[in-house]
């Protein structure tokens, strides 16, 4: 990978109101990397997509490409380039397919690109297209998730965040996500931080990763040196 | 016959001030999820504002146009500083507020301008000879102004950027904030063109009932039987329930019960629609999954 990491983390504390949820977390993000955060229900991966994102209130350092985020408005870190996928896909159920893939755009100001890249997902993705016109919160958990993804995409973003992309996905359809997500990955050069309860088809794509529990960071490092260690693989990756 | 034309006439054209109340309503509803209790007193103080510059000698078209700026801001600056920061404590705070914004507005009125009743004049006056017997060149502008708007807002909510990103920003404030919406924003520009449709109400309503501190009470009463009727969601259906309210509350105020308490059909239809179709006839429901 080269120089220097798109996202870096150091020592963080996340706030639900005045209860703390993530107690020092220290982690990068390489630039053009994927980096997968592990861990069970309640560990805290969820909040520490939000913190970056703006979403809670922060302390400590949080910077992307070199420039800080903390105590920045949600809308204007997402504009700077930051797309986050949210737990449950976010969509906006009540509108088309094609509105909510628009709206991913709404940063941008370039209309001719907008549509041209519009053109590109529809021919990626057919079942979007299929459902241009279709009500989002009527598609299935898998079709919502691409489309959580495309939209994130429109952003055209240099860093995606993204929330249990497995979780409510059928099995082949998460295989087919994960393939996706890995072309973009190396097709767009986009870096990735990728949460999942999912160890199995997280620790496929990512090249590093590291474990959260109770809203601390217990292990990291590379994916292979984490996979080799028979002794973590068994306690925490469970298998 | 010629009573039930005109019955049907003249609930056409209160059905048109309803209505225009009504779009306002759901505006606000549309933007920031409330039911602004203030929004015909709003109305009825920026229309004050109106007559005072047509008072001061500027020509008709000026005055409305600078007062239509004026509800923006004000309607905009009421959102940011006095809704906003207790928007989401709880259902019935804001509500409660608005009712007093409202109780505001309306003594603010009667302070500067006084009680008494007063003229506004109709800029419909060079449509002479377009109206018939059955209906004055004012309804008929009225009329066609508000379906005019309304086809305006509708399409705005629709094809436009900012419309869009105002649903969005309505239904999903977080998803709306990672897309890049600076919602903050959006509800305040809601807020605004809300309050510049709910002051065209009051400027096209006001040559018909004339001018003073209590004209907007009764009409906001039916503009929210016209939107939840219509549908609290949807533009088109403020407007239909608008018309659909005027004119049944003349048909059935002058066949039925009488015109002294027609109004009585107003409030009916809230509770009648709240009971059996509270997403109302356009209406989208509200659904969650649990």
């Amino acid at each position: 990978m080269s120089d220097a990491p798109i996202l870096k983390v150091k020592n963080v504390q996340a706030f639900y109101g005045s209860i703390p949820a993530l107690h020092d977390v220290s982690f990068t993000v390489a630039k053009g990397g994927i980096t997968a955060v592990l861990g069970a229900n309640g560990a805290g991966k969820t909040t520490i997509l939000r913190a970056i994102s703006g979403l809670i209130r922060v302390a400590g350092v949080i910077t992307y490409e070199g420039k800080s985020l903390v105590g920045r408005r949600s809308d204007k870190i997402a504009a700077g380039g930051i797309a986050h996928v949210p737990d449950g896909r976010g969509t906006f159920g009540s509108m088309t397919v094609e509105e909510n893939l628009l709206l991913g755009a709404y940063t941008r100001r370039n209309k001719k690109e907008i549509a041209a890249d519009l053109a590109l997902i529809y021919e990626r993705f057919p079942v979007l297209k299929e459902r241009r016109l279709q009500t989002a919160a009527t598609m299935s958990g898998g079709e919502q998730q691409i489309l959580a993804i495309s939209r994130a995409l429109m952003l055209k973003p240099r860093l995606m965040l993204l929330d249990e992309p497995s979780f409510g996905v059928a099995p082949l359809v998460v295989k087919n996500i994960f393939n996706i997500l890995r072309t973009i990955n190396k097709d767009l050069g986009v870096s990735m931080l990728l949460v999942e309860q999912n160890a199995e088809v997280a620790l496929e794509i990512a090249k590093n990763a590291f474990l959260l529990e109770t809203g601390r960071v217990i292990v990291s490092g590379t994916v292979d040196a984490l996979l080799a260690d028979d002794k973590i693989r068994h306690s925490y990756l469970g298998y | 016959m010629e009573a039930f034309i005109q019955q049907v006439i003249s609930g056409l054209v209160s059905g048109a001030i309803y209505a225009s109340l009504a779009l306002s309503l759901v505006m606000i509803f549309r933007s920031s999820g409330h039911l602004n209790f203030a929004q015909g007193e709003m109305a009825m103080f920026t229309t004050f504002i109106c007559l005072s510059l047509i008072g001061w000698g500027l020509p008709y078209w000026v005055a409305v146009l600078v007062c239509l700026v004026l509800a923006f801001l004000i309607g905009s600056v009421l959102w940011s500083f006095v809704v906003k920061p207790i928007a989401n404590v709880n259902l019935l705070s804001p509500i409660a507020l608005l009712i007093g914004v409202m109780m505001i507005f309306n003594s603010l009125a009667g302070f500067i301008w006084g009680h008494d009743t007063q003229n506004f004049p109709s800029p419909f006056e060079f449509f002479s000879g377009w109206g018939s017997i059955y209906i004055a060149d004012h309804d008929l502008g009225t009329i066609l102004v508000i379906l005019v708007v309304t086809i305006i807002v509708q399409l705005f909510f629709q094809f436009t950027k900012v419309g869009l990103a105002m649903r969005a920003a309505a239904e999903n404030s977080t998803s709306s904030y990672l897309v890049g919406i600076p919602v903050g924003r959006m509800l305040s520009v809601g807020w605004g063109l809300a309050t510049v449709l709910g002051t065209l109400a009051g400027v096209l309503v006001a040559p018909i009932i004339y001018v003073d501190p209590n004209m907007m009470l009764s009409a906001l009463i039916y503009g929210f039987a016209a939107a939840l009727l219509g549908g609290i969601t949807s533009p088109l259906g403020a407007v239909f329930g608008g018309f659909i309210v005027g004119v049944a509350e003349n048909l059935i105020g002058f066949y039925l019960i009488g015109t002294d308490i027609k109004m009585s059909v107003a409030l009916i239809l809230i509770i009648v629609t709240l009971l059996f179709k509270p997403a109302g006839i356009f209406g989208k429901e509200a659904a969650w999954r649990v």
